[in-house]
């Protein structure tokens, strides 16, 4: 029974739907293109990730070369989030009560064990679920194809910037060389995201050029009409997660082995 | 260790030494076969009259046996002949130093010492009073076994035993190393249970040195030696049938004698929402019952902080017409939203401290002076608002579904109310957060105290939020050391 603990699929997945949903924007060209060049900008990560872990398996200097950088990029990630998520508190709830949870954020990455973040990443995937029940048919009632299609003709193509995450690349460490199946889901997760914002933006907005936080506040059913707070405190939480995370990715790192701290298997 | 002499003057003069003080000390010089010897008890503990018919006057009635010599016999062949040579329902194992006689006496066995002999013999005559066996009052249920746990060792360990009857159950009975040394018992099927774990709770327990042993939740610091934790991952009941599953499902349980209370361990998140009548009841309604209960918990842990928070920092979520409610309630209060909320909890709180602590007959006053005159007057007075004293209530009675995680429920509703209504929104997300991962940061022996099923599949698994049919979990068995990754 007594295993090496390693993230899941859904906890990656959960940390790279947050930096995604806060990353996604309204593509400057045509919906159109952007959706293709996002295809295809996802089956090149895909592959990517695929060749990095023939690579990781192969070459002792990429090795090196990986575990050095790749400690690197999670503490970018990880003070990109944290800004990402103090800003949203500052702009959308005027608080400045991260700072004050931001050490106990980054206690709880010390010492927490993969496996405890697997559990809590299966509850935030619930919640997300439900913040997208419920966001949809709020939403479904203001979509009209006939926006999207004018928006599309009134805009140039032009090709979008690819999301790339530090978690796409984390397979390999953590697996023993191995690059296991669902990391190679990862870049479509991420494009997939990109996509839903684009479309929402396209379908509700138009050509009109809007933050995506707008997409949010557009949001009416019948009796309650805001929810972009709700949504926002579910983002919230999957920004403390990621934090959370990516300090237990780093340690992970730079140990080499899971650690085994609070509610790893004893 | 002091043995047992072969004068019967020294050993009764040691025991005298020992209890002669004592009220309930009983002995009485006796000759049984022509050897002197004395009978040793504890009133009240031991039974004279079953002593009297399997002993004494079944051996009056004896012929004792003919010597070559005609001498009376020795203590040493008197002592033979009644363990070995007779029929009389002895305890097969002798006693012979005092640390064991004391052992035996306090455990309400009469023990038998001869003159000219270095051992004792004891006979299980126990005659102690005890609470019988009545249906427990913390643990309602519709269907099923009405027997609950008394407070005597043996007599539980007997209600598990007559429950399992396999020689698969094992119950192992230890003198804990208290002031008092008292008797508990680690129970276990030696087929399901994982062996290392069995023997690391046998270390753990053998190891712990409580001051005084008066129930089994006494063990938890040497089980769970963490300095702080929300979520205990054990559980505890005083159903025989109950500890009787737990035991089928590989778990190890621990009863301590003198409590009706038997700890369950390990224990998981989920189980706090599932009782005995789950399955005796349709899997439909089961379900139902079981996702009421989660909702339930959830209400009472984070109602009252969602509710400060909506109506302080993000009225624009609450739909107008009721936010016009709260509005107007909260204009006839002089206390803020927050403050009137904290002080609710914290009254029904000491309301609720007061009538489980006082006599049954003034728990009833307790309860009507606190709902007719506190709740009411509060609200005629302007003191509280309405919406105030409804979310208070609804989340106290929501506390009663799941009564097993009544400690981490108060707890966190305090937490997450002072966070939501200090910090606002953030604060409420820092506390969500701060709920999810002690819950899944917990865990015991290997077993994580949250199932570690990846989404979307817990919810819907065989025996999770809802449950499948009771012929379709009964196909596949559960085991909690089953890999459960």
């Amino acid at each position: 029974m007594k295993q090496k603990e390693v993230f899941s699929g859904p906890a990656l997945g959960l940390s790279v739907l947050t930096a995604a949903l806060a990353d996604a924007a309204a593509p400057a060209g045509s919906v159109r293109t952007a959706l293709l060049s996002g295809l295809l900008n996802a089956a090149v990560l895909s592959a990517l990730i695929l060749l990095a872990g023939a690579f990781w398996q192969r070459s002792q200097a990429f090795r090196l070369a990986w575990m050095t950088a790749l400690p690197l990029w999670l503490l970018a990630e990880l003070a990109r989030t944290v800004l990402q998520a103090h800003a949203v508190c500052r702009e959308e709830f005027r608080s400045m009560a991260l700072l004050g949870a931001l050490p106990l954020l980054l206690w709880a990455g010390g010492q927490l064990a993969p496996g405890s973040w697997n559990a809590a990443a299966r509850v935030l995937w619930w919640m997300v679920f439900l913040g997208i029940v419920l966001c949809l048919p709020g939403l479904l009632g203001q979509m009209h194809w006939a926006r999207l299609v004018a928006a599309d003709a009134a805009r140039p193509a032009r090709s979008v910037q690819a999301l790339v995450y530090a978690e796409y690349f984390f397979g390999p460490p953590q697996c023993a060389g191995k690059t296991p199946k669902h990391l190679l889901g990862l870049p479509w997760l991420a494009f997939a995201v990109q996509a839903a914002a684009w479309l929402g933006m396209g379908l509700v907005f138009g050509a009109g050029d809007y933050p995506q936080r707008e997409l949010l506040r557009a949001w009416n059913a019948g009796v309650f009409s805001r929810l972009d707070a709700l949504l926002l405190l579910v983002w919230l939480a999957c920004a403390f997660y990621r934090i959370g995370f990516l300090c237990t990715a780093l340690r992970t790192c730079l140990c080499g082995t899971a650690p085994a701290g609070k509610g790893a298997a004893e | 260790m002091q043995k047992l002499s072969r004068s019967l003057a020294e050993n009764l003069a040691a025991l005298d030494a020992l209890f002669g003080a004592s009220a309930d000390y009983y002995v009485k010089e006796i000759a049984i076969y022509h050897c002197k010897g004395a009978i040793v008890l504890f009133d009240g503990m031991a039974s004279l009259d079953s002593l009297w018919e399997l002993l004494l006057d079944a051996a009056s009635r004896q012929a004792p046996p003919n010597r070559s010599d005609a001498q009376p016999l020795t203590g040493q062949e008197a002592y033979a002949l009644i363990l070995h040579g007779s029929a009389f329902p002895a305890e097969s194992s002798p006693v012979q130093d005092m640390p064991d006689l004391v052992k035996r006496l306090t455990a309400g066995m009469a023990v038998l010492l001869l003159d000219g002999c270095a051992e004792g013999i004891a006979f299980s005559v126990q005659g102690l009073k005890y609470r019988s066996v009545e249906e427990p009052s913390g643990e309602g249920n519709l269907r099923g076994s009405r027997e609950g746990f008394a407070d005597l060792l043996r007599v539980n360990l007997s209600l598990l035993r007559r429950l399992i009857r396999t020689p698969d159950l094992v119950q192992e009975v230890q003198q804990a190393d208290t002031a008092a040394k008292t008797e508990y018992a680690l129970c276990y099927c030696k087929s399901r249970a994982d062996p290392a774990m069995v023997r690391r709770v046998r270390k753990t327990l053998a190891a712990a040195k409580p001051e005084l042993l008066l129930d089994s939740s006494y063990f938890v610091p040497w089980l769970l030696p963490s300095w702080a934790r929300l979520f205990t991952p054990v559980s505890y009941t005083e159903r025989p049938a109950a500890a009787a599953a737990k035991l089928c499902e590989g778990k190890i349980i621990v009863l301590v004698n003198g409590s009706p209370s038997a700890m369950v361990l390990p224990a998981l998140f989920c189980e706090n929402f599932e009782c005995l009548d789950d399955y005796a009841s349709t899997a439909v309604f089961a379900s139902f019952l079981r996702v009421l209960k989660y909702a339930s918990f959830y209400l009472t842990v984070f109602l009252p902080g969602v509710f400060v928070c909506l109506a302080v920092y993000l009225p624009e979520l609450i739909p107008p017409q009721l936010l016009y409610k709260i509005a107007a309630a909260e204009k006839a209060t002089p206390l803020p939203l927050f403050a009137e909320m904290l002080l609710v909890i914290l009254v029904l709180e000491v309301i609720r401290e007061a009538g489980l602590r006082m006599p049954q007959s003034l728990g009833h006053s307790v309860s009507l002076v606190s709902a007719l005159i506190l709740g009411d007057a509060a609200i005629a007075t302007g003191l509280m608002s309405t919406p105030v004293i409804f979310v208070a209530s609804v989340t106290a009675i929501a506390l009663f579904v799941t009564p097993s995680l009544y400690e981490p429920a108060v707890l966190l509703r305090l937490g997450v109310l002072l966070a939501a209504g200090i910090a606002g929104p953030v604060g409420l997300v820092g506390a969500f957060f701060a709920f999810l991962l002690s819950l899944s940061g917990t865990g015991m022996m290997g077993v994580p105290y949250l199932a570690p099923h990846p989404f979307p599949q817990a919810p819907l698994a065989e025996d999770g939020v809802i449950r499948r049919n009771y012929r379709r979990l009964s196909r596949q068995g559960f085991n909690i050391w089953q890999d459960r990754r």
